[in-house]
């Protein structure tokens, strides 16, 4: 389809020159980086795959694939439950409104993700507004701990990731038939019967596919736990980092990799089948 | 008992009135259309009734409850829509039983009913299967169960054949016709097809500009049209304009060429008077050398058209105007050659007039 979009005069000879460029620079910054990290996984001084058995033994990387696995979950759990009602809130506007309120849920993305761990440390931390308000009201011991835990890094995840969450749910949404809602509403169903058997079932694949974006992003999360956790939200990429940098471990820290390349790859995979299955509604 | 009363309901989207001061009503067991073009404000009368578009101002009952200001979903009524409408996600079993959930029936009773009406639209066996697993025809038949098997006081269809082929419409109103006489449901259909809506209706509501044109049985509309829009709307139609010579007690005008054109109904209007006079094809009559007619007018074939079962003369009266004549086809080869002379003739009971300027 791309092809014949793109003119009409000699149109599929220039395809390839038209993507060279971009083929040229993935191979260089993506493939080529790739296949090393492949490479010294299964090597060290001859071709081995001891890093996999000995990463198979160690209680510290289960410990922190766990963990990893247990934020990932709590912030695309967290992230779903606050982007849907945005997403269905967004669903119902006219088009120019939604637009424009589209245009408020990508705006966390025009700041570093690197930015936005610094300024919650003004808003979760022990002098932050947050434990000001709390002491102001409450007095002296009720404040509570909300940076370097779990709590920071899930605010901190939940932050980032809902626009990946709010989007594929609102594609969902505005799928739905309008006249499947108003047929039920004639038939005599109130609200709250519409939305748990019509609106929320119609919407699944779309919740499942921004379920499933949040825990491929989440999985490869770095910044945020290294800023907003405390010792025990390690994640893989922090382990991966601590490899590299501070063991020099280059085997061990590619076998991780290449883990949490697959287990990426297989949430991408799944995405793909419900995507395939989302012509359904 | 009335099923459904308006009373002088509008509808104004900012300027723009979508209904003017409308009055309708519909009896129990009646199958009442509303006809008309496009932007004539009929869909816009329907989601009124469904209740959901609020009206400007008037009233709306229903089995003479003041229901204007009730939501729909307490409005007791079914509503057939031209894309089918059925939850994708459910089984048709599911779909069907939908509204008696709702009403909290209990299961066993429920499972009775959706059979029964099953059985009903002719498609017993498909209750397991999903919506899109069927046929338009037969989705449509699903949906038309859907609201048969709560009974509800009344049944809306919004253009419900619109997205099936011909044939299976066809089909389908008969199917739909046979339901109403069967089951004795009151329906308010929505159509442009003016055909349709003579299948179905025992009333016509042909409403044109967001007001009701004219309200009555299909040949009531047909013979008697009250403008020269729903001579036109319904079936074929000549327009001619003519002058008023005799007003009573049956008048006669002059038509095209100065010929004299007889009706049977009286007119209340000054002689010499504008008006334009309807007469249908079908009723313009090739006359032999020998005959002569009520009404005659002469012209020249310009056009001759086979259709089938029926024929078509084009005749150019002498002051230019076209003039049809629709003909059961009889035998092979037309009787009457492009250019030749030919008299149309009708009785006086089919010439039909209205005031100028309508």
């Amino acid at each position: 389809m791309a092809t014949a979009a793109m003119g009409r005069p000699g149109s599929k000879g220039d395809l390839p020159i038209l993507l060279a460029p971009v083929t040229a620079l993935l191979v260089l910054v993506f493939f080529v980086p790739l296949s090393f990290v492949l490479f010294y996984s299964v090597y060290d001084n001859g071709l081995t795959a001891k890093a996999f058995v000995s990463l198979a033994k160690s209680t510290l990387f289960l410990r922190v694939l766990g963990t990893s696995f247990d934020i990932a979950l709590s912030a695309t759990a967290v992230s779903l439950l606050l982007g849907y009602p945005i997403a269905l809130h967004l669903a119902r506007q006219p088009p120019r409104r939604r637009a424009l309120l589209m245009i408020l849920v990508l705006l966390p993305f025009w700041t570093s993700i690197l930015v936005k761990s610094f300024a919650f440390y003004i808003i979760l931390g022990n002098q932050g507004i947050i434990n000001q308000a709390l002491r102001w009201v409450f007095g002296e011991a009720a404040a509570v701990k909300l940076l370097f835990n779990r709590v920071g890094v899930i605010v901190g995840m939940s932050h980032y990731l809902i626009p990946f969450v709010v989007f594929p749910a609102l594609a969902s949404l505005l799928a739905q038939n309008p006249d499947l809602r108003r047929a039920a509403q004639i038939m005599g169903a109130g609200p709250v019967r519409i939305f748990l058997r019509i609106t929320l079932p119609l919407s699944m694949p779309g919740v499942i596919a921004g379920g499933l974006m949040s825990m491929v992003i989440s999985l490869g999360v770095f910044v945020t736990p290294t800023l907003l956790g405390g010792k025990a939200d390690m994640m893989m990429a922090n382990l991966i980092d601590f490899y590299t940098r501070d063991t020099l471990d280059w085997n061990t820290a590619a076998a991780i990799a290449v883990i949490l390349l697959a287990l990426s790859g297989i949430l991408i995979a799944m995405l793909s089948w419900v995507r395939r299955d989302d012509g359904v509604a | 008992m009335a099923m459904v009363r308006l009373e002088q309901v509008s509808k104004r989207y900012g300027s723009v009135a979508a209904l003017s001061a409308v009055d309708l009503s519909v009896d129990k067991g009646e199958f009442v259309t509303l006809l008309g073009p496009s932007g004539s404000g009929k869909t816009t009368l329907l989601n009124l009734i469904a209740g959901m578009v609020a009206a400007s101002s008037g009233k709306v009952f229903i089995r003479d409850r003041d229901v204007t200001d009730v939501p729909p979903s307490q409005r007791d009524l079914g509503m057939v829509f031209q894309n089918y409408a059925l939850m994708p996600h459910m089984t048709v079993f599911e779909n069907i039983a939908f509204p008696l959930r709702v009403r909290k029936m209990p299961s066993a009773e429920v499972r009775a009913k959706v059979e029964d009406v099953l059985r009903l639209v002719q498609l017993p066996d498909v209750a397991q299967r999903k919506p899109r697993e069927l046929s338009g025809g037969q989705q449509q038949r699903i949906s038309i169960a859907r609201c048969l098997v709560y009974n509800p006081s009344l049944i809306l269809m919004d253009e419900p054949l619109g997205a099936l082929d011909r044939k299976l419409r066809d089909q389908m109103q008969l199917e739909i016709k046979r339901l109403h006489g069967q089951l004795g449901i009151t329906v308010l259909y929505v159509t442009h097809d003016q055909e349709e809506a003579m299948v179905l209706s025992d009333r016509i509501c042909l409403m044109n500009q967001g007001r009701i044109e004219q309200l009555g049985k299909p040949a009531e509309l047909y013979f008697h049209p009250a403008t020269p829009f729903v001579a036109t709307f319904l079936g074929e139609s000549n327009l001619l304009d003519v002058t008023l010579v005799t007003a009573e007690p049956a008048a006669v005008v002059r038509g095209p060429g100065g010929c004299a054109i007889r009706s049977e109904k009286q007119v209340s209007m000054a002689v010499d008077a504008s008006l334009r006079m309807l007469v249908r094809p079908e009723h313009l009559r090739p006359l032999a050398q020998s005959e002569s007619a009520c009404n005659e007018v002469s012209g020249i074939v310009s056009n001759v058209i086979f259709i089938g079962g029926i024929t078509c003369y084009f005749v150019q009266l002498p002051d230019g105007t076209v003039i049809t004549s629709r003909r059961l086809t009889e035998g092979a080869g037309p009787p009457a050659a492009i250019g030749s002379p030919i008299r149309l003739g009708w009785s006086a009971a089919n010439t039909v007039l209205f005031p100028a300027g309508t």
